[in-house]
């Protein structure tokens, strides 16, 4: 060719080139490195799950723990639309066994339990302390979506008490729930007893309130086409040992 | 108080822009239309700007009909929309989005004119309903001066008013602006870079030049009396500048001319009307002192006359008839004497 | 005749479009289109649409409120202290969503430094209320206001003021009977613009307004909910904002930018 206005034959390769290796590097990026195992764990088990993976890691320093960590409605759906994962830890056994209808995941087992608890904002600890304080007041209550677990039974107990949940915001996750109490942007949150243990601020606690009546178990499973099926079990086994169960209980959670 | 005696403007207007001074004394009476023309960039528009109260003075001050509308080192400075001086502009600057009719009834509201009169004698009544985008550029030049008109300012300045026009446009343009303004009665400043313009339309002219005037006074005055070389270009006249000793001036290129002066002595201007420089194909003979030996660079022909330009000693330019060419039978290139006479010499002394 | 494309190029744009089109077309492809009356009928769509309509037009409104000062101050500075307002106004637009309605919740949520006063002197508490999603959504939408209204403005040949004012027009009257007239295309385009961000919104809301269905769950919100419980509802409410959306870009038209 005569005048050459356009990048340099020469260039335009290598430009290709490196284009084409980044793009294969960040695409077998995603899904399971060789030496890692993904889990995906509900919310509300987030120290639990960091902290035994950590376990995990020292006990055998070839595999990373990769943790996604979401509402259980959320990973759900992440797992039907394709999600790859090798261990499923979910806040209800209807949420597992939407997974299990369509074979994503082997049998589960029970891991724990949580029941339900309703924290005050510390700015109104004094001015509330029991379930008709709450009733009577217009008070500005959190919940978790009603497609969480969390959700779900904060509504079954909500009914069961004559509680008005109509103006009470969604939150995405029970996290996000204890958050807007801690900062006093609501007043009143319907949790689980494990976030009370992993709160940090002076919540009011309404003991009394009868929501521990309420409680959800905890099924972990691994998934039908994990190619890491040793690995995924060695990281399920750690929950039934003493380690797991001391974090669990450690944690706020009741054991199976 | 009487009009006639009190200038309507008057002041001295000193703006600084960047590297640009403008330092200007200016006057215009009642009634009086002043043409202000210059080389591009002179200040013309930042002249009428500041005039307006658009630019801030850094000296000075301007007066309209004896009130101070703005002065250095005074606090008060009346702002451009009281101070009834209306501005025309050089597109018409039309407002788009109304109509003719919402065009000039504007500014109304401060007095209340007669706009039926006004529509009749700037020959648009019939245009009312139109929009801005609908009409020619004449015809929205003389919208635009309805406009300003309608709100009876004190004093009127106009920026170019026929620079959008074509040259038979601009005849008839001109004589009608020149109707309107002097029935009109007030003061007008009209910015020009056309001489037709000027001369046609004003009392006086101002000629600006890098911020300074550099010649004001009536028409005829600029005409015959050029002060500076571009004033003499703009009437087309030959301009030197040169060196006066006696009755001789002796030119930078070396030309001396004689004149009909006396006791010339340092700097001087040279002004000579190409009418009066003759042209001869042999070294004429007789009473003329000045001749000298040229060639011809160019003619232009306007009507009957023609433009011949000469280069030789120095350059000049002579004005004779299409008929004389004919007879001299000159063109491009062709060997000439220009000669012309000492009494024909103009001359103005020029401060050292 | 314009001349055609290197082929290099086509090919990117065929690829480029392809790309961009592929999630719009997924979408209408899992639309479950039988059922789709049924599921837009029930009230939880209902309440969003109307609150995601109504939330969105008067947030729009309060961005031209807000915006439109906020452009003319613009239009008259220039240097670094243009360049700094400027990025101050349009921070909302480049902020993520959801670090703006954090930052909505410091100034105004109930322990805000704005909202704890408003709290406390007149029990007005904007968070979980309609008028948070108001203020949530009006919040990102500025921006759009104030860009396409300064442009217009700096398009604007300026001797136009000077005309209105040798015309014996104050500052205010040249500015509402000349100034905004002519600037029209840009407000409208702004308004258009604020709109339509205000109906995506997001983030901001769901962090500052809280998620409360009738109240402050808008059709976004609403859709992030379904996805996980119906995911029918979900699809058929995202068809809507889609639906919604293309009439906004419609009556955009080629009006994004003012031209002149």
């Amino acid at each position: 060719m005569g005048q050459q206005s356009i990048p340099s034959t020469r260039s335009m390769r290598i430009f290709l080139a490196t284009v084409t290796v980044l793009v294969s590097v960040f695409l077998n990026g995603c899904g399971s490195g060789s030496h890692s195992i993904r889990v995906f764990a509900a919310s509300s088990l987030t120290g639990v799950v960091q902290r035994l993976a950590e376990e995990y890691e020292t006990r055998y320093p070839n595999t990373d723990v990769e943790l996604n960590i979401a509402g259980s409605g959320t990973l759900v759906m992440q797992l039907q639309e394709g999600a790859d994962a090798d261990v499923v830890i979910l806040a209800s056994q209807s949420h597992m066994n939407q997974l299990r209808e369509i074979g994503l995941v082997l049998a589960p087992k029970q891991i724990a339990r949580n029941s339900l608890a309703v924290i005050v904002s510390p700015q109104l600890t004094k001015d509330i302390d029991s379930i008709d304080d709450v009733r009577r007041g217009a008070l500005q209550i959190a919940v978790c979506v009603k497609s969480s677990p969390c959700g779900a039974l904060a509504w079954a107990y909500a009914s069961s008490v004559g509680l008005n949940l109509l103006s009470a915001t969604h939150e995405p996750n029970v996290k996000a729930v204890l958050a807007k109490v801690e900062r006093d942007e609501v007043d009143v949150g319907i949790v689980y007893m494990s976030d009370i243990r992993s709160s940090r601020e002076r919540l009011g606690h309404l003991a009394n309130a009868g929501a521990d009546q309420y409680s959800t178990s905890y099924p972990l499973a691994v998934t039908a086409d994990s190619k890491k099926r040793r690995e995924a079990e060695d990281f399920a086994a750690l929950f039934a040992e003493p380690v797991g169960q001391s974090t669990l209980t450690r944690f706020g959670f009741q054991l199976p | 108080m009487n009009d006639q005696l009190n200038p309507l403007l008057e002041g001295r207007i000193v703006v600084e822009r960047g590297a640009f001074k403008l330092d200007v004394e200016v006057s215009v009476k009642q009634a009086e239309i002043v043409a202000l023309v210059g080389p591009n960039g002179a200040g013309k528009t930042t002249l009428l700007e500041a005039i307006l109260g658009w630019l801030p003075l850094a000296d000075g001050s301007v007066l309209l009909n004896g009130r101070t509308l703005e002065a250095h080192g005074q606090n008060k400075i009346v702002p451009t929309h009281e101070r009834e001086i209306g501005m025309v502009f050089q597109d018409g600057l039309l407002f788009p989005h109304l109509d003719v009719m919402g065009n000039i009834e504007f500014g109304i509201g401060r007095s209340l004119t007669n706009v039926s009169e006004l529509l009749g004698l700037l020959e648009i009544p019939d245009l009312v309903d139109r929009y801005p985008e609908e009409l020619s550029a004449g015809q929205r030049q003389r919208v635009a001066l309805a406009r300003t008109l309608a709100t009876a300012p004190k004093m009127v300045l106009l920026d170019e008013p026929l620079g959008a026009l074509d040259v038979t446009g601009r005849a008839i343009a001109r004589k009608l602006i020149g109707n309107v303004l002097r029935a009109n009665g007030a003061g007008a400043l009209v910015v020009t870079h056309d001489p037709a313009d000027a001369f046609a339309l004003a009392d006086r002219i101002l000629v600006l030049e890098s911020g300074r005037v550099t010649q004001y006074g009536p028409p005829d005055q600029i005409r015959t009396r050029p002060a500076t070389k571009w004033v003499a270009e703009l009437v087309g006249w030959n301009f030197f500048e040169g060196d006066g000793n006696g009755s001789l001036v002796k030119l930078t290129g070396g030309v001396e001319i004689a004149t009909a002066h006396s006791g010339l002595d340092g700097p001087v201007a040279v002004t000579i009307n190409p009418t009066a420089v003759a042209l001869y194909t042999e070294e004429p003979v007789g009473s003329p002192r000045n001749s000298w030996h040229c060639h011809v660079e160019s003619i232009e022909f306007v009507a009957d006359v023609a433009r011949v330009s000469l280069v030789g000693p120095f350059d000049i330019s002579a004005d004779v008839t299409r008929a004389a060419v004919a007879d001299l039978g000159i063109d491009t290139g062709s060997a000439v004497w220009a000669s012309l006479k000492a009494t024909e010499v103009g001359i103005q002394l020029l401060q050292g | 005749m314009t001349p055609r494309l290197p082929r290099p190029l086509r090919l990117a744009a065929f690829v480029a479009v392809a790309v961009v089109a592929a999630p719009l077309l997924s979408l209408l492809w899992r639309i479950p289109w039988s059922k789709l009356p049924r599921l837009l009928s029930t009230e939880v769509v209902a309440d969003a649409l109307v609150l995601s309509l109504v939330t969105s037009l008067i947030a729009a409104l309060l961005a031209l409120l807000i915006g439109i000062p906020i452009a003319f101050q613009l239009s008259r500075m220039t240097g670094i202290s243009a360049s700094t307002l400027r990025a101050v106004a349009t921070l909302p637009m480049v902020l993520p969503p959801v670090v703006g309605g954090a930052a909505l919740l410091f100034a105004f949520g109930r322990r805000g430094l704005i909202g704890e006063t408003l709290d406390n002197a007149a029990g007005l508490v904007l968070p979980y209320t309609p008028a948070g999603v108001v203020i949530a959504n009006a919040f990102v939408a500025t921006p759009f206001v104030v860009l396409t209204i300064e442009s217009g403005l700096r398009a604007l040949d300026p001797r136009y003021e000077l005309a209105a004012a040798s015309l014996g027009a104050s500052p205010l009257r040249a500015t509402l009977r000349v100034v905004l007239p002519m600037i029209r295309s840009s407000i409208v385009a702004g308004a258009f613009l604020a709109w339509a961000r205000a109906l995506g919104e997001f983030g901001a809301t769901i962090t500052f307004a809280g998620n409360v269905p009738g109240r402050t769950q808008t059709l976004p919100l609403a859709v992030f909910v379904a996805m996980e419980a119906d995911r029918d509802a979900a699809l058929a409410m995202s068809l809507v904002l889609v639906f919604v959306s293309l009439i906004v870009l419609v009556c955009l038209r080629d009006r994004w930018w003012p031209a002149k």
